[in-house]
């Protein structure tokens, strides 16, 4: 035994290290905060125009010596930080601009070359695949096939109509174009439909003032376009509307591109100033990564994650909608799986089970918290999943049917141990039990037969295949099953705690007055551990939010937006994953991938935090009861 | 007392045993997992000849290697498609000089579909219509069920195809393979936001020979007799990865950082050399590629002979 003064000291310096640790975990986590903050904070910046001079001749912009570091030379390229006030601006002139002529579309590679009639008023020609021939579209308006050799089809029946126009800008990748009329830019694209190859013009913009000036359109689809008032805009085709440049100059004649963010204003005295846009013009960010976008060769707008482009041409795709609603389904799922369980366990373990039973029960139903959520993931993978997307309802017959189970233990009589016992209840309910446990689910599944015989036509698949509803493998019920097993020991141990934390006086006092325990558990117990079983709740929601494992292993990976829980989800956490090993440091990509994890560590922080507030509220609410 | 000095003498001698045997050459080579199996061969190989050598072969992907060289975290990158703009522009960058890249195998991809598909050969338009939603190849419309295939015209069967819906799997956006398809096979359209990702060939091929109406495009060293590998239809007739004017064949690459003028290290040019030796070539063929075309410049000489 130690001498009272040890022991004191011993307490004091446990109480300093336990105060040290936990202020340095604070600390940690606060840094990680402060680091995702920073790396997404200049996705936030708002437009501005700055001056710049470039050094040198426009050729030595191009040829790129080497400079920075290649993350802040991407950063610039991509707007996100200033090259500075004094320091020239020496980017390579290949992040920007389109190479495309007005006339020489793309077309097809080994496609045979579109024959270039002299037609007059011809602004647009595109070759297409095959014997197809040539896509021709004239400033009249129309457009239509003309074939290797000449005009296949009727000169007087066009393929179709276009707003008319004096000239036209390619856009980088050579599918879409800008088509400048007089008082308006429109912009369109080529569609291959089932009634062949339409032009369809995606958005307009009108120049109210007139057009005076177009510049090339960049690889992020910007567009500069000098009105007759001297006023240049900016257009981001496709995340917002046109933005007025404040340039702080006036009489500009004409604007245009020498770097992805670097432009060249010619005044109407002649001079020229060299200006650089750093940032996003206000909404387009929040466009981006949540609202549906137009692109290029989708039939309307849509949410669309897909950021690896297979050429610096193609638009990298960012939308954080699809990613979001994934995580959030298949949690829900495993949520839901696993709360009826894990709450009727903990409600029998804390308040039905006597003590000596409970400390024996309890930790072996935590330690599945400790199970390796991979491991499970990998099982599922092999064994589980054929079996749910072939035998889904004999499964779920299967599960519904197996609490009844429990139902056997009536057979066991309730008695204390007393001479002349052989048998202890705890083997008498093993030996009661599993055969109930094994009658059950074959039980179970002979329902679930039956009820995919009477309701499906004999087989839920082909039920599923005959409606076109997508059923494979990778769906999120499979994930929800598997996080279920993961969320289920969090949310039964704060339930269990929550129930056993309530006052005992309480209930005895309602059951010596001839309630029943579940009476009194339902009307003494349960009101007051309410708000504890809800935070219990949102921390096992939390906990499946930010798995990663599982979904990388049996969601499917796919950003999918539909509600559909057979069909293949995306988690933030899996994406993260997948895609930072090939994210460049510092790039737009990257930091669109931090702002993602932001996210995701602000949504579970929230949630825990509720939870321990809602946990701590009630547990003071009942130390001042008790007294 | 006695217990901690205990504690102690066993901290002294763990730490006196980690200090391992003498120190080795390590070489890092990370990038595709098209290659991990063939380069992992070379490795052990190259190690039995060598063992003073470790190696450190991670395969997830080629898109993990531009980063990895420019940092200098590996000195061996191994891609199955060749280095985009940006990447080589990001490398530059950072290092000051052009990335080093020899052409070291030919390989192609082939489509694979579950044993039970009756399906033959696609076109590439109908490949496209597939896997894009885009349609940038010229498909009229997009297919979700294999029957819908029939009208087309694009496509060759054995009987009737089931009128089940297509499961369309792909690598994770990190694989050279998924850059190589989406350039060559989808004419740099994107994706359907339904087509899986898995993170290997493996799993896709496990995945394949598990679904009756799974359509997956995968290394040609990854098919096995589980699944169906099928023929891209080019006018009448089918064209298989062995064919050579089988569009979807690629070549297999390997970068260094080696400056201008001056010769790759050592360890590396050794291992070079190793690969372009007749044991080396031989690995090749066993691991079911074609060796690079021998009139490609910069060749594994070049680079290693300079002073």
């Amino acid at each position: 035994m130690f001498a009272p003064n040890r022991r004191r000291s011993a307490d004091r310096l446990l109480s300093r290290v336990i105060r040290a640790t936990s202020a340095v975990v604070f600390l940690v986590l606060g840094g990680m905060f402060v680091q995702m903050v920073i790396v997404a904070w200049p996705l936030l910046q708002e437009l501005r125009v700055a001056e710049n001079a470039p050094q040198g001749s426009l050729h030595d912009l191009a040829t790129g010596e080497s400079g920075p570091r290649a993350s802040r030379e991407q950063a610039l390229g991509e707007g996100l930080v200033r090259a500075g006030p004094k320091k020239p601006v020496r980017q390579t002139i290949n992040v920007g601009i389109s190479d495309l002529t007005n006339e020489a579309a793309a077309g097809f590679p080994g496609a045979a070359s579109c024959a270039k009639p002299d037609l007059p008023q011809l602004t647009l020609s595109f070759t297409l695949p095959g014997a197809l021939g040539c896509l021709a579209a004239f400033s009249s308006g129309e457009y239509r096939i003309l074939g290797a050799e000449g005009p296949a089809e009727d000169p007087s029946n066009p393929v179709g109509l276009l707003p008319t126009h004096h000239d036209v800008r390619t856009v980088p990748g050579g599918r879409s174009w800008l088509l400048i009329g007089d008082t308006a830019v429109h912009w369109v694209h080529l569609r291959f439909t089932s009634e062949g190859p339409v032009l369809e013009e995606l958005k307009i913009m009108p120049v109210y003032a007139g057009t005076v000036d177009v510049s090339q359109v960049t690889r992020e689809r910007w567009v500069l376009i000098t009105d007759a008032e001297g006023a240049v805009w900016l257009w981001p085709l496709l995340t917002g509307s046109p933005y007025r440049l404040d340039l702080g100059v006036a009489g500009v004649t004409s604007a245009s591109w020498i770097g992805a963010r670097n432009l060249r204003v010619v005044l109407a005295d002649g001079h020229e100033r060299f200006l650089e846009l750093v940032g996003w013009p206000p909404g387009t960010l929040v466009t981006r990564l949540f609202k549906p976008v137009q692109y290029e060769g989708y039939p309307h707008p849509t949410h669309v994650w897909q950021p690896s482009a297979s050429s610096a041409d193609e638009v990298a795709k960012y939308n954080l909608v699809p990613l979001l609603s994934g995580t959030l389904e298949a949690a829900l799922i495993a949520v839901l799986l696993s709360l009826p369980v894990a709450i009727g366990s903990a409600i029998y373990v804390g308040f039905f089970l006597s003590s000596r039973r409970r400390e024996q029960i309890k930790p072996a139903i935590e330690v599945i918290a400790s199970f390796p959520t991979v491991v499970l993931g990998g099982l599922a993978a092999v064994w589980l999943a054929p079996l749910v997307v072939n035998d889904l309802p004999q499964i779920v017959g299967a599960g519904m049917l197996l609490p009844l189970a429990a139902l056997a233990a009536v057979a066991v009589p309730n008695t204390t141990r007393g001479a002349g016992d052989r048998w202890s209840r705890p083997f008498l309910l093993c030996v009661v039990l599993v055969p109930a446990v094994i009658a059950c689910i074959w039980l179970g599944v002979q329902l679930g037969n039956l009820a995919e015989h009477a309701w499906f036509g004999g087989s839920l698949s082909d039920w599923f295949s005959q409606r076109n509803i997508p059923a494979s493998q990778f769906n999120a019920v499979i994930v929800g099953m598997v996080l279920g097993i993961a969320v289920l020991p969090v949310i039964f141990s704060l339930t269990e705690d929550a129930i056993n934390e309530c006052p005992r006086a309480a209930a005895l006092g309602s059951q010596a007055l001839g309630a029943s325990k579940w009476q009194s558990f339902r009307d003494v117990v349960l009101p007051v551990a309410l708000p504890a079983i809800i935070s219990a709740v949102m921390l096992g929601l939390g906990r499946a939010v930010g798995e990663t494992m599982v979904f990388l292993m049996l969601s499917g990976n796919a950003p999918d937006l539909n509600l559909n829980p057979m069909d293949a989800v995306r988690n933030l956490g899996a994406t993260l994953a997948i895609e930072l090993p090939e994210a460049a440091v510092g790039g737009l990509h990257f930091r669109i991938l931090f702002f993602a994890a932001l996210i995701l560590f602000a949504a579970t922080f929230l949630l825990n935090t509720v939870a321990q507030v809602i946990r701590q509220r009630q547990r003071s609410k009942h130390t001042d009861q008790i007294g | 007392m006695k217990r901690s000095r205990a504690v102690l003498w066993v901290f002294a001698v763990v730490a006196g045993l980690a200090g391992g045997p003498a120190r080795s050459e390590t070489l890092s080579i990370v990038g595709s997992e098209s290659m991990a199996a063939l380069v992992t061969q070379w490795a052990e190989a190259y190690q039995a000849v060598n063992p003073s050598i470790t190696f450190e072969i991670q395969g997830t992907g080629s898109a993990s290697a531009p980063p990895a060289l420019a940092e200098g975290t590996a000195n061996i990158g191994a891609m199955s498609r060749p280095m985009s703009d940006l990447e080589r522009s990001a490398f530059r960058r950072r290092a000051g000089y052009e990335p080093l890249g020899l052409t070291v195998a030919e390989d192609a991809l082939t489509i694979i579909v579950n044993p039970a598909n009756p399906i033959i050969a696609v076109s590439l338009i109908a490949l496209d219509a597939i896997f894009s939603v885009t349609r940038r190849c010229g498909g009229p419309e997009n297919y979700s069920a294999w029957g819908s295939l029939m009208a087309s015209g694009d496509a060759k069967w054995r009987v009737a195809l089931p009128d089940i819906p297509m499961l369309r799997l792909s690598r994770t956006a990190v694989s050279g393979s998924y850059g190589f398809f989406k350039r060559v096979g989808l004419c740099d359209g994107d994706f359907q936001p339904s087509v899986v990702e898995l993170p290997g060939f493996v799993p896709i091929v496990n995945a394949v020979a598990d679904s009756p109406g799974a359509i997956a495009y995968v290394g040609s060293g990854f098919v096995t007799p589980l699944v169906k590998p099928i023929g891209i239809l080019i006018g009448d007739t089918v064209l298989y990865p062995r064919d050579e004017a089988y569009p979807l064949s690629r070549r297999l690459y390997l970068y260094l950082s080696a400056a201008p003028g001056q010769a790759a290290s050592p360890t590396e040019c050794g291992f070079l050399k190793f690969i372009e030796s007749a044991q080396g070539l031989a690995i090749l063929h066993e691991a079911g590629f074609r060796p690079a075309p021998p009139d490609l410049s910069p060749g594994i000489t070049d680079v290693c002979s300079k002073p």
